[in-house]
C-alpha cells in the first residue's frame, strides 16, 4: 500500500507540472495584452502601456516567461495579478474557502440525500418512494444548473424569504444551504441512481437471503452488511464528483454572489491574466487528484478484493 | 421488469425528426417562421395559432422552440459520437494492453478530468470569434473524453480476463482481432448505456456555455439560448422557461430511458458491471 | 476488522480538516442594529485611489472625498471645497483657491500641495492610472508620458502651487470648460499618509469626504463608512453607509428584491423587470449618455453616407425603448443627449422610422450582399437591444445579420485594432459631466479617448470645437458647439439610437434617493 501511494504521489506531482505547463500556454496563446484590461478596459496612452508591459515582462518570448513564473512557482511565489496588482496567493487564499465550504456543503447534501435515498428506495423496492426516487433522479440531471439557480433564488429567497440569496454575510451554513443544494442537484440524482442500482445488485447476493433466512431483520441486513459492499462504487463516483463540483462552481457562484475561485478564474479568463487563470486551475487539479486518491483508499479500505500493487 | 421502451424511443425518434426537418414541425401551429419578429407582441402569452406564445423579441416562441431542437441535440450527439470514439481507441488499448499505454492514458485522463470543464472551455470559447455547433462540440469532447474512456477502460478490464479471450489467445488471434471481435462487444455494453445519458448532459453543458456568454450566439436559435434568455424573468412570463425547458427536460429523460432499456437488453443480471469493478 | 478502519478514519479527519479550515474565516456576523446606515450594492473595485478609478468606486470616492467643483442635481456647477476658479483673459491659466481649514480624516490640512500631490502621481505616465487621461490639456503632461523611454520628469510642470490655498494651472490651450472638468476624480487630493505607505492606505483609506471609513476594506465583501464629525461642508443625513460588494447587477437587484441591500443601480437588461416588480422605487436621471450605431469608416463600402442613412431609418426606436427599456431610454433625434446645457433636438433628419424610405435608400446605395455582422460588449445589458436591432434590420432591409458579442474587457482593443471590418458596432458615450463639449471632444475629435469609437473627425469639425472651448461665455460656447452638431449631422458618421437614463432602485428602508450626474446623492439619502 505504502508504494502504492508513493507511486501515486509521484504521479500526481508530474501531472501537477503537465498542467501548469499546458494552462501557462493556453493563455500566452490567447490574443490579447493581458495590460490593456488594467484600465478598465478604457484606452491607454501608449507610455503607460510600454511601462506595464516592460515591467511585467510581456514581450519577452514564452519561454522566458514560463521559465520566470516556474522558478517563481518552486520558490512557492504564484505571481502577481495583473489586472488588479495583487498577489495570486492571497487573491487564491480570500477565493478559496468560499469555494471549499460550498463544495463540500454540496458534497455532504449530495452524500446524506442522494445515498440516502437510494438505500431506501432499494430497500423497498417497488413501491411509493422508490419510484419517486427513480423518477426524480432522472429529473434532475435535465435541470441546466443556472435555471435551478434562478428559479429557487425566486421561489424560495424573494418570495418566501426562507433563506438569503446573495453573499457570504449570514455565514454557514444559512448563506450557503441554497446554493450547495443547487449545485449538487445533478450530482443527487446521479447518486442515488447508482446507490439503488448497487444496492439492488448486493441484496441479490445469497449471504442477504441467507440472512434473511436466518431470522435478522431487514434493516440490520441493509445497513450493516450490504452497505458498505454496494458502497464501492457510490464512493468512487462521490470522488470523481468533488472535481466537479468544484468546477461547476461557476455559475452558481455568480448567482448567488460568492466570490469564490471559480468567479476568480472567470474574470481572469476574460482579463487574460495568465498567473490567476494557472494559479486557480493548477489549486484545482491538485485538489481533485488528492480527493480522488483518498476516494481510492477509502475504497480498498471498504472491500477487501480490491487491491493495489 | 419489463421498462417500457416504447415511448421514449418514439420520443427520440420525433426530436431526431425535428432536428433533421424542423419546418413541418414547425407549421403544424401558426405560420411557423422563427424569424418573423414584432417587438410590440414581446413576451405576450399563449393564443390562438401561437401555442406557446411569444419570446421577448416578439417572435413565435412555438417555431423558436422546434427550430431550437437542431443545434442542442446536434451537439449533444456529436459529443457523445466524439467521446464514444475516444473511448474506444484509448480506452480499449489502456484497458487491453495494460502497462505503459494504461499509464499514459490514465495520467492523460487525470489531468483533463481534473481540469474544470467550464473553465476549460471558457478559456477556448472566450477567444473563438465564430462560435458555431462544430467548435463547441470539439472543445466539450476535447474536455469531456476522460469519463467515458476510464468506464471503457474498466470494462475491457473486466471482458479481458474471461475465458473464450483466453482462448482466443492461445490460439494466437493478433491482439486487435481479439480487440475487435471478441473483446469489444462484450465491452461496449456500459458504455453505450453512458453515452445515452452522456447525450442529456451534453445538452444541458451546453446551454450552462451560453449562459456564461461563450456557447451558441444569435442569430442561431438554440434551446440554450432561450433558456438563458428567459430565466430573469420567470415568474412574469414562466412560459419563456417552460416551453424549452419541458422540450429540453423530455428529450433527456428519454434518451436516459432508452439507456436503461438498451441496458436491459443488453445484460438483465447486471453481470459485466461487476466483472468490471477493479 | 480494525486495519479495514484506520483508513476510513484518516480520510474522514482529512476531509474534516479540510473543511473546518475553510470555514474558519466566515463567522456567523450577527446583525448590528441599523441606526441610520443603509447599504449600497457596488461591483468590485480595484482601488480607492482617485486617480486610479475607472469608474467602478464613483460611489465610495464620493463618500470618502470633497471635490474642488461638482455639479449639483440640476446640472448646475457648484463650488465645494473650492472657493473660486478664475481664468485669465485668455481662459489658458487658471487660478483654483480651496477654502482653509478642511482637514483630512487622520488630521493633516487639506493644502494646495495635497492637490498637486495627487494630480503629478495620477498623470505620471509609468504609474498606469485610470485618471491619466485627465491631464492631457495641462502643460508638462507629455514629459510624464513620452510614447517610448523614461519620463523626464515627475511633476507637472503646469500645476503650480502659490501658497497653501492657491493652486495655478496652465493650459495647453484655451478651455473654459476647465471648472466642469475639475469635478472628475482624477483632480480629488490626496493626504500624506497614501505616499508615506500606500498599502496601508489602500487597506483603510483616509479622504477628507462627509465619510470616513471604519474598520478596514474587505476586499469582495464590504467597505464601512460612518460620518466624520469634522467635515466642513454639507452634513449627511444618514450616520453611516456600508457598501457591499456584488459579482454583478443581476445578483444586486435580486438581492434587493429580497431586501439584502437598500441601493443599487441596474442596468439596461433589468430596466424593463425593475418598473415592473417596483415602479415606485425606480430613480431615473436623464443622463448626457447616447448609445449610437457606429460604422467602421475606414472600409470604404461603409463610407456610403446612404447605407448609414437607411440602416437608421430601418430601426423601430420608438418600440426598443418602450418594449425592452420601459420608457427609461428616450428614442434620440440628435448626437448631443439634451442633458447638454444649450444641446439641440430634432436635427437629425434620419432618426425616425420609415422601413420603405430604408429600403429606397439601400437600393440607391447599390443594394447589400451578404451578412452583416452587429458587434457590441458584453456584460452591460446590450443583448436583447442588439437582437432587436438586428431583427429590424433582417426583416425591413433584407439583410442577414449575425451578432459578435465581445467581453467588455476586450472591447476597446477590438475597436482600436480595427477589427470590425465587416459590420457595425453598438457605441455608447456618457460623458463625464453635462457638456456638450465632452461628447464632442470625446468622440469627434483624434485625440479625443472615444475617437475609436466613431472613427469620424475632420480638421474643420476640431476647429470648431476648439473655438468653442475657447470661448469666453457659455453662450458663445454652445453657438459653436452646436455648429459643430450640425455638421456632423450632415455627414451623419454615426447613427443615434436613443439616450438612455441612468437607473438606480431603492428598498422602502431608504427615502430622499437623488440621483444625478455624480451617481447617488449620498449626503441626501435618509433612512426610515
Amino acid at each position: 500500500m505504502a508504494r502504492y501511494l508513493a507511486g501515486r504521489l509521484a504521479q500526481a506531482v508530474g501531472v501537477v507540472i503537465g498542467v501548469t505547463f499546458v494552462i501557462y500556454s493556453a493563455v500566452f496563446l490567447l490574443p490579447g495584452n493581458p495590460a490593456a484590461a488594467l484600465d478598465g478596459g478604457q484606452p491607454m496612452s501608449p507610455a503607460t502601456l510600454h511601462a506595464i508591459t516592460v515591467a511585467y515582462g510581456l514581450n519577452q518570448p514564452f519561454i522566458i516567461q514560463y521559465g520566470r513564473y516556474a522558478m517563481g512557482l518552486l520558490q512557492g511565489d504564484l505571481g502577481i495579478s495583473i489586472s488588479t496588482g495583487q498577489g495570486v496567493a492571497s487573491l487564491i487564499g480570500q477565493a478559496w474557502p468560499v469555494t471549499a465550504t460550498l463544495a463540500l456543503t454540496a458534497w455532504a447534501v449530495e452524500i446524506i440525500v442522494g445515498v440516502g435515498s437510494g438505500v431506501i428506495a432499494a430497500a423497498n423496492r417497488g413501491q411509493a418512494f422508490d419510484r419517486l426516487v427513480q423518477a426524480g433522479s432522472v429529473l434532475l440531471v435535465c435541470v441546466p444548473v443556472f435555471v435551478a439557480a434562478y428559479t429557487s433564488q425566486v421561489l424560495l429567497g424573494i418570495r418566501l424569504h426562507w433563506l438569503p440569496v446573495a453573499g457570504t454575510t449570514t455565514g454557514w451554513p444559512a448563506s450557503y444551504l441554497l446554493p450547495a443544494s443547487v449545485l449538487a442537484m445533478p450530482g443527487i440524482g446521479a447518486i442515488a441512481r447508482l446507490t439503488r442500482a448497487t444496492m439492488l445488485e448486493e441484496l441479490r447476493q445469497d449471504y442477504v437471503r441467507t440472512a434473511v433466512a436466518i431470522g435478522l431483520p431487514w434493516q440490520l441486513v441493509v445497513v450493516r452488511h450490504t452497505l458498505h459492499n454496494a458502497l464501492v462504487p457510490v464512493i468512487t463516483c462521490l470522488g470523481t464528483d468533488l472535481g466537479f463540483l468544484l468546477s461547476g462552481a461557476v455559475v452558481v457562484e455568480s448567482v448567488f454572489n460568492l466570490p469564490g475561485v471559480g468567479l476568480l478564474a472567470y474574470n481572469a479568463i476574460q482579463n487574460k491574466d495568465g498567473t490567476v487563470v494557472v494559479g486557480v486551475v493548477t489549486l484545482l487539479v491538485l485538489v481533485f487528484l488528492v480527493a480522488n486518491l483518498l476516494v481510492d483508499v477509502l475504497a480498498a479500505a471498504l472491500d477487501p478484493r480490491i487491491r493495489y500493487r | 421488469m419489463r421498462r417500457p421502451t416504447v415511448a421514449p424511443a418514439i420520443v427520440v425518434a420525433v426530436v431526431l425528426a425535428m432536428v433533421i426537418a424542423p419546418a413541418p414541425f414547425a407549421a403544424l401551429f401558426g405560420h411557423g417562421d422563427p424569424y418573423a419578429c414584432d417587438l410590440a407582441r414581446s413576451d405576450r402569452g399563449p393564443s390562438w395559432g401561437h401555442p406557446f406564445g411569444f419570446d421577448m423579441q416578439g417572435c413565435d416562441l412555438y417555431a423558436n422552440v422546434i427550430y431550437g431542437a437542431r443545434p442542442t441535440v446536434t451537439i449533444g450527439l456529436l459529443v457523445t459520437a466524439g467521446i464514444l470514439v475516444v473511448a474506444v481507441v484509448l480506452g480499449g488499448a489502456a484497458g487491453y494492453l495494460g502497462g505503459v499505454t494504461d499509464a499514459v492514458v490514465g495520467r492523460l485522463a487525470d489531468v483533463v478530468l481534473g481540469f474544470p470543464l467550464i473553465l476549460g472551455a471558457l478559456v477556448v470559447l472566450t477567444v473563438t470569434p465564430d462560435r458555431n455547433v462544430l467548435v463547441v462540440s470539439a472543445v466539450l469532447v476535447a474536455f469531456g473524453w476522460p469519463a467515458m474512456t476510464r468506464l471503457m477502460r474498466s470494462t475491457v478490464l473486466g471482458a479481458a480476463g474471461w475465458d473464450y479471450v483466453l482462448a482466443a489467445r492461445t490460439h494466437g488471434a493478433s491482439a486487435f482481432r481479439i480487440v475487435a471481435r471478441h473483446v469489444l462487444p462484450n465491452a461496449i455494453g456500459p458504455v453505450l448505456v453512458y453515452a445515452t445519458t452522456a447525450v442529456g448532459g451534453v445538452m444541458v453543458a451546453e446551454t450552462t456555455l451560453t449562459f456564461l456568454g461563450v456557447g451558441l450566439q444569435a442569430p442561431e436559435i438554440s434551446w440554450g439560448i432561450q433558456l438563458a434568455d428567459a430565466q430573469q424573468q420567470f415568474l412574469q412570463y414562466p412560459h419563456l422557461l417552460i416551453a424549452p425547458g419541458a422540450f429540453l427536460s423530455v428529450t433527456v429523460i428519454s434518451f436516459v430511458a432508452l439507456g436503461d432499456a438498451l441496458r436491459d437488453a443488453l445484460d438483465p443480471q447486471g453481470t459485466s458491471s461487476r466483472a468490471g469493478r477493479g | 476488522m480494525k486495519n479495514r478502519q484506520i483508513p476510513v478514519v484518516v480520510t474522514v479527519i482529512t476531509l474534516a480538516a479540510v473543511a473546518a479550515c475553510s470555514t474558519a474565516s466566515s463567522k456567523t456576523s450577527g446583525s448590528s442594529p441599523r441606526a441610520s446606515t443603509f447599504t449600497v450594492a457596488e461591483l468590485e473595485p480595484a482601488s480607492f485611489v482617485p486617480g486610479k478609478d475607472d469608474g467602478i468606486a464613483g460611489d465610495e470616492l464620493n463618500a470618502l472625498f470633497a471635490p474642488l467643483t461638482k455639479f449639483d442635481a440640476k446640472n448646475h456647477l457648484t463650488y465645494v471645497q473650492a472657493n473660486s476658479v478664475i481664468p485669465n483673459a485668455t481662459a489658458t491659466v487658471w487660478t483654483i483657491t480651496i477654502r482653509p481649514g478642511w482637514k483630512f480624516q487622520d488630521g493633516e490640512p487639506v493644502t494646495a500641495q495635497s492637490y498637486v500631490n495627487a494630480w503629478n502621481a495620477t498623470a505620471y505616465g509609468p504609474n498606469a492610472w485610470a485618471g491619466n487621461g485627465d491631464f492631457t490639456g495641462i502643460e508638462g503632461y507629455a514629459a510624464l508620458n513620452p510614447p517610448s523611454g523614461k519620463p523626464t520628469a515627475r511633476t507637472l510642470s503646469g500645476a503650480r502651487v502659490l501658497n497653501a490655498t492657491t493652486i495655478q494651472v496652465r493650459l495647453t490651450h484655451r478651455d473654459s470648460q476647465f471648472p466642469q472638468e475639475l469635478s472628475l476624480p482624477g483632480f480629488l487630493p490626496l493626504p500624506g499618509a497614501y505616499f508615506k505607505d500606500p498599502a496601508a492606505w489602500e487597506a483603510k483609506p483616509i479622504g477628507d469626504g462627509p465619510f470616513e471609513v471604519s474598520g478596514a476594506w474587505q476586499p469582495n465583501k464590504s467597505l464601512t463608512m460612518v460620518r466624520y464629525a469634522a467635515y466642513q461642508g454639507q452634513r449627511p443625513t444618514a450616520g453611516g453607509i456600508t457598501f457591499e460588494i456584488y459579482t454583478s447587477e443581476a445578483a444586486a437587484y435580486t438581492a434587493l428584491q429580497a431586501g439584502q441591500v437598500d441601493i443599487t443601480a441596474i442596468g439596461p437588461a433589468t430596466y424593463a423587470a425593475a418598473e415592473r416588480d417596483m415602479p415606485a422605487d425606480v430613480v431615473a436621471y436623464a443622463a448626457p449618455a447616447i448609445d449610437y450605431l457606429g460604422f467602421p469608416l475606414y472600409n470604404a463600402y461603409f463610407g456610403n453616407k446612404l447605407i448609414r442613412e437607411a440602416i437608421s431609418l430601418a430601426i423601430d426606436r420608438a418600440t426598443i425603448t418602450r418594449v425592452l427599456y420601459a420608457r427609461l431610454a428616450v428614442p434620440a433625434s440628435a448626437i448631443l443627449p439634451p442633458a447638454e446645457d444649450g444641446a439641440p433636438l430634432n436635427v437629425c433628419a434620419y432618426c425616425g422610422y420609415d422601413p420603405a424610405r430604408a429600403r429606397d435608400l439601400l437600393a440607391r446605395a447599390g443594394g447589400w450582399k451578404g451578412p452583416l455582422v452587429l458587434w457590441y460588449p458584453t456584460g452591460l445589458g446590450y443583448d436583447q437591444a442588439a437582437k432587436a436591432i438586428a431583427n429590424d434590420l433582417s426583416q425591413n432591409l433584407d439583410i442577414k445579420v449575425t451578432l459578435n458579442a465581445v467581453p467588455v474587457t476586450s472591447w476597446f482593443a477590438s475597436l482600436a485594432g480595427k477589427k470590425v471590418t465587416n459590420g457595425i458596432y453598438i457605441g455608447h458615450w456618457g460623458a463625464y459631466f453635462p457638456s456638450m463639449q465632452n461628447t464632442l471632444a470625446n468622440l469627434f475629435k483624434t485625440t479625443g479617448t472615444g475617437y475609436v469609437e466613431s472613427w469620424y473627425s475632420t480638421p474643420a469639425l476640431t476647429k470648431i470645437i476648439n473655438a468653442g472651448d475657447g470661448a469666453t461665455s457659455p453662450a458663445v460656447a454652445q453657438a459653436y458647439y452646436r455648429q459643430a452638431e450640425q455638421m456632423i449631422m450632415a455627414a451623419f458618421p454615426v447613427v443615434p439610437l436613443y439616450y438612455r437614463d441612468y437607473v438606480y432602485v431603492h428598498t422602502s428602508a431608504v427615502t430622499n434617493v437623488v440621483v444625478d450626474c455624480n451617481q447617488i446623492e449620498l449626503s441626501d439619502v435618509a433612512v426610515r
